[in-house]
């Protein structure tokens, strides 16, 4: 072969895609061509550079990212999602604060509605603060509670209600998206953790008794 | 093809098949499996094709999703691992054909903030090297126009032999030659620039 090496035919050199025909005459030429040896050591350590670049763990929380975004869809129906409550481009810090809390809600119902009690692959930790009680046995919906923020709630027909004010009549509804939601769940932002689901909060809030939902 | 082979991928694809059946009749656990084997994968595709890691952070998410919402409908036409492939790549080339967010770095040096896997064999001193080698190829990895990434990403960094990078890419094989020996060019272009 008496042809250069160009940029096709010196890869497909180093990745032995030349037939055995094709590789002697190149070999051949190599030996007379400075130029050409030149270029393929070139190009062989470029190979290696960019093989030698380290592997990456995943974030720790990328699990729980995961997790969130299954419950928050498998909550709200096929194909819709919680970008407006969590904005991952734009509010990226918030939004990593709301899906790490949203997400661990998700996993505690994901779990908790599961029968059986399989062995989980994930190790998916609880953040600390947290806990989720069910009693009775698995094949009946049993009442659930949850320690979050300080306070405790109590899981009942969808809406987790804090204790003591069972019977209440929420004052006002507050979106989790909205300016006064967003306060609250920055004030006890472990409340994210309640709603990743759909479900809704009623909570007190100073001396109001607000529900906090996060429906589209 | 030997018949080793062809019997262990038989086993390969049974076992992909099992786990989408599984993930479509409700076990959880199906899915789990699913992300506990190729976490790392889709998020080191998703870190050097984003060139970042937070954007590799929130690619892998939605890659997940995906891969999630499409499980039960996954037949074994392919291994498990060249579909969840095909759909990393597919999330991640339309994401920056849309928000084009990764051009935006296209001259700035790449980052390298995730935590490398942990290698007990290298000294501070080395890994200290390493993690500027490292940076600077990263940064000349994400300057090459997208499907030449992909393909040098997916032959020099993953692995795959032409015809796997073809069956993801979904493109002839003389197209893959093609993408991978521009890429590689490329980068010893920006790479050899820069010594």
């Amino acid at each position: 072969m008496n042809r250069h090496l160009d940029a096709d035919l010196a890869s497909a050199y180093l990745d032995r895609r030349l037939t055995l025909p094709e590789r002697r005459g190149l070999d051949l030429h190599l030996e007379d061509c400075g130029d050409c040896r030149g270029r393929l050591a070139s190009l062989r350590r470029t190979v290696a550079r960019v093989a030698s670049l380290e592997r990456q763990a995943p974030p720790a929380d990328l699990a729980l990212d995961v997790r969130f975004r299954i419950a928050a869809e498998a909550g709200r129906g096929p194909r819709r999602s919680l970008r407006s409550l969590v904005p991952l481009f734009s509010l990226r810090p918030l939004g990593a604060a709301i899906a790490t809390a949203l997400a661990f809600v998700g996993v505690v119902t994901l779990r908790d509605l599961e029968l059986g009690g399989r062995a989980r692959a994930l190790a998916l930790r609880p953040p600390h603060g947290v806990v989720s009680v069910v009693e009775g046995g698995p094949t009946f919906p049993a009442p659930t509670t949850s320690e979050v923020a300080g306070r405790t709630f109590v899981w009942n027909d969808n809406i987790w209600v804090e204790k003591g004010l069972e019977g209440d009549h929420p004052l006002r509804k507050v979106h989790a998206a909205s300016p006064a939601g967003r306060r609250l769940l920055a004030r006890y932002h472990d409340l994210g953790y309640l709603i990743s689901d759909g479900a809704r909060v009623v909570l007190r809030d100073r001396r109001d008794t607000l529900e906090l939902w996060s429906g589209g | 093809m030997n018949a080793a082979s062809i019997s262990t991928s038989a086993v390969v694809r049974d076992a992909d098949l099992d786990l989408a059946e599984r993930h479509l009749a409700g076990d959880r656990t199906a899915f789990d499996e699913v992300y506990s084997r190729y976490a790392e994968m889709v998020y080191n595709v998703a870190l050097r094709l984003s060139g970042n890691s937070d954007d590799a952070a929130d690619l892998c998410q939605e890659i997940f999703l995906r891969i999630h919402r499409h499980l039960g409908g996954f037949r074994g036409r392919s291994a498990l691992k060249t579909w969840i492939y095909r759909i990393a790549l597919n999330y991640c080339h339309g994401r920056f054909s849309v928000r084009r967010f990764a051009f935006l770095r296209l001259f700035e040096e790449g980052e390298e903030t995730a935590a490398p896997l942990p290698d007990t064999r290298r000294g501070p001193e080395d890994l200290a090297v390493a993690g500027d080698e490292g940076r600077r190829v990263a940064g000349a990895l994400a300057r090459l126009p997208i499907d030449f990434r992909a393909a040098v990403v997916l032959r020099d960094l993953e692995g795959l032999a032409y015809e796997e990078i073809a069956e993801v890419l979904r493109v002839p094989i003389g197209t893959v030659r093609s993408r991978i020996a521009r890429g590689r060019d490329r980068l010893r272009e920006l790479l050899e620039s820069h010594v």
